[in-house]
């Protein structure tokens, strides 16, 4: 008996050791990031590219494989921000895809926000939930970083089902989701990684001429610490900002 | 006796049924090559100015200077040639697809045994109401007066017997000769193939050699070439008929699970596993319904199938009670592991075609567009840009 519990530990030990060996081969072949246990794997991120956003969330930007939400309040700059990622997931000739359920795309301000339109693929669905299973499908497939959702107006019509199979999905899959909403249900809050909350503070006028507008952004939730934290942003008229 | 089935300019006319708006005028369908663009095919408008398959674009944009440039989807025309098969596979599973006149023209061999000419009708318009393409057909003994036959337009029926004497008037071009045969011909002055059928055998072996003598075989009618069939595509099918119609989807859940493990065990035993599953449902008032569905990954477990079940049956209205269920599984593929690449070479926007392609085909609805800027700085957001129709060029 006590030879057998010998032999066992002794083969698993081998065992573990051929397996480290492997992994220490592939990682001098391939790169330290080529293979590695999932505990070991950290998350990646894309930067929002407003330093002092990126600064304030916890993971220095919005998590790939996870959903962010953005709540605008109106022209207070969740859509730039999107935007900017649709522009940051482009690095590396990538696709970024964005998801028009408003029909409301402008391609001239979305240049503006740094995006490469030739790398860009809009879709059109004709209600929420359609949309919702295509940005399943799409991130699932691996060929976009980020998939932008315009969800203003219509995240009553999303189903809780709806959102979690989104939600499995995405964790799934190495692509980050972003919704811009103008009001957090619980459906979405419960579905979502990270929520930023947009309100505009002031317009600056150059003259007569408006110049640029101010945000704060309040951090809601942001796994894993929960912290409520707000940072100023600032958004000129071309989409740019400082 | 064999059936020839012709649809002429077959691909633009596929590209017609999609848009209906290319009717009006030439239609050339280009392979955007980096190194030489060169057309696929055209339409019958085109071919009549001069344009062919093979020929370059700048050759064909002299030739046809109004023509619509569409970049050629031959995946969208394998397609559509798999319609007309599985049309022409309800009448025989032998058919034959000639490859060198595709995508151009649709030429299918159909080895109808001995079949009636009240059979010959429906196939013929059982096609064109599958297809919205005209097609015309050729019945004879032999592959060469069968195609002949279907040169004719319409359908037609060549006796047996009559073969030799039906094919005589037609130029002698139609046997298929080499550049240096056709020379001799017309130094020969022979023009018809019953003038070639006429020569004596030794003198088409001095003048024409072996391929020579198996032509003149043929222009006399001696057509025994066998149609080599096409292999049909796996499909796997489950149906259940009630006497009492189903009114409650509990009920029928549990006919989905039950239909979804016996399609599990005879996926198993193919070492298959499913992309394309349809399903059609038959109501009490005889309506029948049915629903595709195109999957990202291919599928084998009974959870999965009945799960695919279940999403086709949510998008079918209910009218009434139940009274059949049929599950067809199309597109098997193998469901032994195969090596994944670890560095693919693939583009990320030819990845990014093929994934939008595979969408598009599931949700048809939805639009995929790439966007463009139009006028800058218009007041109108409309006029900002353009979104146009994804992957066309």
């Amino acid at each position: 008996m006590g030879s057998d519990v010998r032999y066992v530990t002794k083969s698993i030990r081998a065992m573990t050791n051929r397996l480290q060996q492997t992994l220490f081969d592939l990682q001098t072949r391939y790169g330290d990031y080529a293979i590695q246990t999932a505990k070991t794997a950290p998350l990646r991120t894309l930067p929002t590219g407003f330093a002092a956003l990126d600064a304030a969330l916890s993971r220095g930007g919005v998590v790939c494989g996870r959903i962010t939400t953005l709540i605008t309040t109106g022209t207070s700059g969740a859509l730039t921000v999107g935007y900017h990622l649709l522009g940051r997931g482009q690095s590396f000739e990538a696709f970024t895809a964005y998801l028009d359920l408003n029909n409301s795309f402008d391609p001239e301000y979305a240049v503006g926000c740094g995006v490469t339109l030739n790398q860009l693929l809009v879709i059109r669905a004709p209600d929420a939930l359609l949309g919702i299973e295509i940005a399943r499908d799409l991130a699932l497939t691996n060929t976009v970083p980020l998939v932008l959702v315009d969800l203003v107006r219509l995240a009553d019509d999303l189903s809780a089902a709806t959102l979690d199979r989104l939600h499995d999905g995405v964790i799934r899959a190495h692509a980050a989701v972003v919704f811009v909403v103008d009001r957090l249900t619980p459906d979405v809050e419960a579905v979502s990684h990270t929520i930023l909350r947009f309100e505009r503070q002031s317009w600056h006028f150059d003259g007569n001429r408006l110049n640029c507008y101010e945000s704060r952004v309040t951090i809601l939730k942001d796994k894993p610490q929960p912290k409520t934290e707000s940072v100023t942003i600032s958004i000129d008229h071309g989409g740019s900002f400082t | 006796m064999i059936a020839c089935v012709v649809m002429d300019a077959f691909a633009a006319g596929v590209e017609r049924h999609i848009q209906p708006a290319l009717n009006r005028q030439p239609v050339i369908l280009m392979d955007y090559a980096p190194k030489r663009a060169k057309v696929i095919a055209c339409s019958g408008e085109a071919a009549a100015l001069g344009v062919q398959p093979g020929i370059t674009l700048s050759r064909a944009r002299g030739l046809c200077t109004n023509g619509k440039f569409i970049a050629a989807d031959p995946a969208r025309y394998e397609r559509a040639l798999d319609r007309l098969l599985e049309i022409l596979w309800m009448f025989s599973n032998r058919v034959e697809v000639d490859a060198a006149a595709f995508p151009q023209s649709a030429v299918c061999y159909v080895d109808l045994g001995n079949l009636n000419a009240v059979d010959l009708e429906r196939l013929a318009s059982e096609m064109h109401k599958a297809l919205h393409l005209r097609a015309s057909i050729g019945v004879a003994g032999g592959k060469l007066p069968a195609r002949l036959a279907a040169f004719k337009g319409g359908a037609r029926i060549v006796p047996h017997g009559d073969e030799r004497a039906f094919i005589a008037p037609f130029p002698v071009d139609c046997l298929g000769f080499d550049k240096e045969s056709r020379r001799r011909l017309e130094l020969l002055g022979i023009k018809t193939i019953g003038q070639y059928a006429d020569l004596p055998s030794s003198a088409i072996l001095g003048q024409f050699g072996k391929a020579g003598r198996t032509l003149h075989a043929l222009a006399n009618g001696w057509d025994r070439r066998p149609v080599t069939p096409r292999k049909m595509p796996p499909v796997e099918s489950a149906l259940r008929t009630f006497d009492d119609p189903l009114t409650s989807r509990l009920r029928l859940d549990i006919v989905v699970q039950k239909i979804a493990d016996e399609l599990e065990a005879r996926l198993a035993d193919r070492v298959s596993a499913l992309h394309e599953m349809a399903l059609t449902l038959t109501f009490e008032d005889l309506s029948a319904h049915t629903e595709r569905l195109h999957l990202l990954e291919p599928v084998a477990s009974a959870k999965s199938i009945a799960r695919v079940i279940g999403q086709l049956l949510d998008r079918i209205p209910w009218q009434g009670g139940v009274m059949r269920i049929e599950v067809q599984l199309a597109h098997l593929v193998s469901a032994v592991p195969r090596q994944l690449e670890l560095f693919t070479h693939k583009p990320a926007r030819q990845q990014l075609i093929d994934v939008t392609g595979v969408l598009i085909e599931r949700y048809g609805k939805a639009g995929f567009y790439e966007a463009e800027i139009g006028e800058v700085e218009a007041l109108v957001l409309e006029k900002r840009g353009t979104l146009r129709k994804w992957g066309v060029s």
